[in-house]
């Protein structure tokens, strides 16, 4: 047993002190990355570091609603730590910043700590910082592109070689479930089978449905089980499969997800971004209110992402006042681990 | 730099993967033939070889210290790892199950079908994960006990009045006095990637386990 004395002298999992080089390393690539978010037209903003537990798990699913650090303030309500960023600056801009000048989208950055439980021993962090941007009140592919772009672009200034950012998008997975009258029940077992990353058991939940073999060959395109399958980026194409999703009425859903994915690649191949991109169906974030593109960045040698993000045009009406937006947040802690290990 | 990097588990699996990766024209007998080589360079693939123990293929794998990994669906479920699964191998077939002494227990009786008083149950085994899983996905509470080994010689001493354990034939069971009341889940081997090397190194990767999927002896995926 350890005595009151000891957790004097100990600090508990899942935090930890920064110190002098990582510090300063740490600062600095936050200093590059404001000044990158400025020049490219977005503001800073400083929401609070707790809220009230509603407003902070607004956006988030039972399964993080769960790992929310939250305490009791003197007249008994319940407050929570922020788990992400972009809650908090939802809660702003639909409460404060409602309207943009002309009309215009409002683009803003931030930069602090989030707070989350994570399971024992995994070694990963409960306190862990994100700089990111977030532009709000802009639909459509042009704005999933600006942000998607600036993000390559932030990697780039920051001097990472070698990266890959998956893009998949919500309503692309779930219109292709739509096309093939998948039900709600199966569609749980599904996005369980993807969120566990076990494609055998989503092959087997897919074949044990039934279906006829082009439409069964559409669901199992999803896990992209074949060398020359789904990548965007460096050969420009989908796979064959998902040319019916064009054609076929009962696919509306999942053709409209392809022509903003499309609309989007164009976009970057003109920046010349387009080959650090790889499609992926099977990407799921961790917060529920994605509706539309969502991506993730990756480097050699970190087992984890760099930054994350995507579409939520229905977070800002949890707050009162609806309207589309689009951002990411990197996590500056594990590109520091990214650029250390490509040197 | 594009090679893969492969671990592989040591023990009983390992005879069975070396076997699927020479049917995809993969000889590794340079490991065969010195079992104490833990790293092995094939360079006729461009492959980098790893043997680790079974439980820490999914470790190995997780950090990226290797792109894939062979090894059973038993480990993963303990393991509870970030890691993809990609293809079920087929080979190495084996099960989790509940079994108990014939004091209290028939063949295939069910947990409601015990003759025992106790309502808080004791279970022995050394899958604490699967075992919790299993009987808070059944409603019934219980008691786990850790082993590390003999968990079948816990229920004969008193220690446990149920095990959970993983069986291929089932006669270590029988030879213990023991019966299965129900089965918690099948297990055969299955190649698994980190989660980056999937996004990094694509083409290999899916390369690799659509060459096993058609080379291997495995069952297609069916109902």
């Amino acid at each position: 047993m350890v005595s009151s004395r000891d957790w004097k002298t100990r600090i508990p999992e899942g935090v930890r002190d920064i110190v002098f080089e990582e510090a300063n390393q740490l600062r600095r690539l936050e200093g590059l990355l404001a000044g990158y978010f400025e020049k490219a037209g977005y503001r800073e903003v400083i929401p609070p570091t707790f809220g009230f537990l509603e407003s902070m798990g607004a956006g988030a699913g039972v399964r993080v609603q769960e790992d929310l650090y939250k305490f009791i303030d003197r007249r008994g309500r319940i407050l929570a730590l922020r788990p992400d960023m972009t809650t908090p600056v939802a809660r702003l801009a639909a409460t404060h910043l409602a309207s943009g000048e002309n009309g215009e989208p409002l683009r803003i950055w931030y930069s602090g700590q989030v707070f989350r439980y994570e399971e024992s021993r995994r070694g990963r962090p409960h306190e862990f910082r994100q700089t990111g941007v977030e532009l709000i009140g802009a639909a459509g592919p042009e704005a999933d592109a600006e942000v998607l772009s600036l993000a390559i672009a932030v990697l780039e200034a920051a001097g990472l070689p070698e990266f890959s950012i998956a893009l998949g998008h919500v309503d692309l997975l779930e219109g292709i479930w739509d096309g093939a009258a998948v039900n709600e029940d199966t569609r749980e077992i599904l996005r369980a089978d993807l969120g566990l990353r076990d494609h055998v058991a989503y092959e087997k939940h897919v074949f044990s449905l039934g279906l006829n073999p082009d439409l069964t060959g559409i669901l199992i395109s999803v896990i992209g089980g074949s060398a020359d399958g789904i990548n965007g980026g460096s050969s420009g194409g989908f796979p064959p499969e998902w040319e019916a999703l064009r054609s076929s009425e009962r696919f509306s859903r999942a053709a409209g997800a392809l022509a903003d994915l499309a609309a989007v690649l164009d976009r970057l191949h003109g920046l010349g971004q387009a080959g650090r991109i790889c499609l992926d169906l099977t990407l799921l974030r961790n917060f529920n209110y994605y509706t539309g593109t969502v991506f993730e960045a990756f480097a050699p040698g970190l087992g984890t992402r760099i930054l994350g993000g995507g579409r939520y045009d229905n977070l800002l009406g949890e707050f009162g006042r609806p309207r589309p937006a689009t951002g990411f947040a990197l996590e500056p802690e594990n590109l520091l681990i990214a650029l250390e290990r490509c040197q | 730099m594009n090679g893969l990097t492969i671990a592989l588990p040591k023990g009983k699996l390992l005879v069975h993967t070396l076997k699927a990766l020479r049917a995809i024209g993969i000889d590794l007998s340079g490991l065969e033939d010195n079992p104490r080589k833990l790293v092995h360079r094939d360079e006729a693939s461009g492959m980098t070889f790893l043997v680790a123990r079974a439980s820490d293929v999914p470790t190995f794998v997780e950090h990226g210290a290797a792109d894939i990994g062979i090894v059973g669906k038993d480990v993963l479920m303990e393991g509870e790892k970030r890691v993809y699964e990609l293809l079920d191998l087929g080979f190495g077939a084996c099960r989790f199950v509940v079994a108990g002494p014939k004091s209290i227990a028939s063949e295939g009786c069910g947990l409601n079908g015990l003759k025992c008083s106790r309502t808080h149950l004791r279970v022995a085994t050394k899958f604490t994960r699967v075992t919790e899983r299993h009987f808070a996905g059944a409603g019934r509470p219980v008691e786990i006990i850790s082993l590390h080994g003999s968990v079948e010689l816990a229920p004969a001493v008193g220690l446990a009045e149920l095990i959970v354990d993983l069986v291929e034939t089932g006669r270590t069971l029988i030879e213990n006095g023991l019966v299965v009341i129900e089965d918690v889940a099948p297990s055969t081997a299955r190649l698994i990637s980190n989660g980056v090397s999937l996004r990094l190194k694509r083409g290999p990767v899916f390369d690799l386990a659509s060459r096993l999927r058609s080379g291997g002896n495995m069952n297609a995926p069916a109902g």
